[in-house]
């Protein structure tokens, strides 16, 4: 392997990293050109963090490799760790790359004679690119998620220094009212809320005060214009000042009643 | 069984009732007539190439009629609809025909790869007319498509190998504006303007949109990858100031311009012949896929091409027949699959 080479494989890699802010795109994208650019007979990223356990992220190439990455344990403080598997009687080499809450594995087979510590330290080299890639990712789709979440649902701000609340149009519309048939005021409001709803909600609150987190979604039934009970998914982030005293909960309401009455 | 035919007709009077299955690999100035297949009994299927290969000669207006065993399954499907669950779990060699000329090959070749068993052998080819112009050309009794594959599966036994021959003259540059085939800029410069400047300066020809795939024929470009291997793409074409390949290209890929002599080339294919039957100690006949623009090249010498495959298996009994193909296929599996181009492979079985 001559330093052109290396140069080629080192900036086609790099250049296959951040072109898409989808997280599914952008890992394929640079799994793809990883494992051509390098003759790799399969790539995957794994995600360790993930709250049902360990998840593939992305993978490309012969899948059935997928248990061999997964059977062993890698040692998770190195840069890099080669390990040698055998699989129906061939022998490939698998090159673990731990990333924060990621790790990357490559599965080459040993007939290719390519020096995998070379391949190694090529992407060992972009380690930081790739993990910037992976949270801009994850933020531009918290980011988009946000952005729909406020966009199709209701929304209201309780101002505790002011102690005043707003709803917007859609937060009334959403409950059957014209603009001006719902008051901006606490107690008409409260007085819609199923009362043992009311009494967790207001505990749920101050308990997150309590504990300075920010964000957390909750269920209550309120009361519509016709009277009826519908449950409503409210998603809150309170706000902090400078002195971590809570001075406003924004909340984003959606309508789940349809959900509640089928399951 | 392989046989050399002239006409759909003498495939029919001979193997009307015979309830038996065919591929037919049919070169493109035969007069084959698909609505013509349903008269056969048998299950048929096939593909339309630019040349066939039986023996140590090519032709452009013949057919060849290989009878398939009853255990070969065959698949044809559109890209778009291609199943992966129809691959067998335990199949050990893959022979697929693919429209040469459609943009979705890279796509489809890495489902087909994905989907495959970890040993499987794959060879193949991409069908087509010299005419450049997308055509249905793939086929099985009831339906010939375009943008899809014909999928033989079975247990031929394959040893594969490809080799190409091909040198770098110049490079690297990068392809920094690539869209599938379409080659838009090199070194950030147009695409044409800066191969056009190589290729005129090294053969002392004018190259323009008339006579462009007469003389860029003999220029491929070639991707770089760490194994030492270049991957060759035959830009066919000009859109504008684009060059049109056989195959996708990535983006920002580092490629050459590359050129080729006769004698590497026709080495090339000795080599991949001793590498395919190197270890088959049952070797029954060998399968050529060869790439059309090494025909064009090679001109008279292309049969040279063939005699030095045939004495390298220095065995007169044996099989030899293929395809001339716009693009060829091969993986064993120590690698990524590659849909390659003006590349010589030889599959052993």
């Amino acid at each position: 392997m001559n330093h052109i080479q290396i140069l080629t494989i080192s900036y086609e890699c790099e250049a296959s990293l951040g072109n898409s802010l989808n997280l599914q795109d952008m890992t394929k994208n640079f799994l793809k050109i990883f494992l051509k650019k390098t003759s790799a007979l399969y790539a995957t990223i794994i995600d360790f963090e993930n709250i049902d356990g360990i998840s593939v992220l992305n993978s490309v190439g012969k899948k059935e490799f997928l248990d061999t990455v997964l059977y062993n344990t890698i040692d998770m403080t190195q840069k890099y760790t080669i390990i040698d598997v055998v699989k129906d009687f061939d022998n490939y080499k698998i090159l673990y790359m731990p990333l924060q809450n990621h790790y990357l594995a490559f599965v080459f087979s040993t007939k290719n004679n390519l020096d995998i510590n070379i391949v190694a330290n090529i992407f060992s080299s972009l380690k930081n690119k790739i993990e910037l890639g992976i949270r801009a990712s994850l933020e531009h789709e918290k980011l988009e998620s946000e952005a729909l979440f406020k966009t199709n649902n209701g929304l209201w701000e309780w101002n505790f220094l002011k102690n005043s609340i707003y709803f917007s149009p859609r937060f009334k519309k959403m409950l059957g009212y014209e603009y001006d048939e719902f008051e901006n005021e606490i107690a008409f409001w409260k007085n819609k809320i199923y009362p043992d709803d009311l009494k967790n909600m207001t505990n749920t609150i101050n308990l997150y005060i309590e504990k300075k987190i920010d964000s957390y979604k909750i269920n209550y039934r309120i009361k519509n214009k016709n009277e009826e009970w519908i449950w409503i998914l409210d998603k809150h982030k309170i706000c902090f000042n400078k002195d971590k005293k809570a001075i406003a909960v924004i909340g984003h309401i959606k309508s789940i009643t349809y959900v509640k009455e089928k399951f | 069984m392989v046989t050399l035919i002239d006409s759909i007709d003498e495939i029919i009077t001979n193997y009307k009732s015979k309830n038996q299955n065919f591929l037919l690999l049919v070169a493109e100035h035969n007069d084959f007539t698909h609505s013509k297949l349903a008269e056969i009994s048998g299950n048929v299927c096939g593909a339309i190439f630019p040349q066939i290969i039986y023996k140590e000669q090519n032709y452009d207006d013949k057919i060849l009629l290989i009878k398939l065993e009853k255990k070969t399954r065959t698949l044809l499907t559109s890209f778009k609809n291609f199943d992966e669950n129809k691959i067998q779990s335990d199949v050990q060699d893959l022979v697929v025909f693919i429209d040469g000329l459609s943009s979705d090959i890279d796509t489809f070749l890495e489902s087909l790869y994905e989907s495959t068993p970890l040993k499987t052998n794959i060879i193949g080819a991409g069908a087509g007319k010299m005419t450049l112009t997308q055509e249905n050309v793939l086929f099985n009794k009831e339906n010939i498509i375009k943008d899809g594959a014909l999928i033989l599966m079975s247990s031929f036994g394959l040893s594969i190998s490809a080799k190409h021959g091909w040198e770098k003259i110049a490079g690297p540059f990068i392809a920094n504006d690539v869209e599938k085939n379409i080659l838009n800029s090199l070194d950030y410069k147009n695409a044409f303007d800066l191969y056009k400047e190589i290729v005129e300066n090294d053969s002392k020809l004018i190259l323009k949109k008339g006579n462009f795939f007469n003389i860029a024929k003999s220029y491929p470009l070639g991707i770089s990858k760490l194994d030492n291997e270049i991957l060759v793409r035959d830009p066919i074409s000009l859109n504008s100031k684009s060059l049109v390949l056989i195959g996708d290209m990535d983006k920002n890929s580092v490629v050459y311009i590359l050129k080729g002599e006769k004698d590497s080339l026709i080495a090339s294919a000795k080599l991949a012949t001793q590498n395919a039957i190197c270890n088959k100690n049952d070797l029954s006949g060998i399968f050529i896929v060869d790439c059309i623009s090494r025909v064009l090249f090679l001109e008279d010498d292309f049969y040279n091409e063939l005699k030095i495959i045939k004495d390298t298996i220095n065995k007169d009994e044996l099989n030899m027949f293929g395809v001339i193909s716009l693009g060829e296929i091969a993986n064993t599996n120590h690698d990524y699959i590659n849909f390659y181009n003006k590349t010589c492979v030889i599959g052993a079985y």
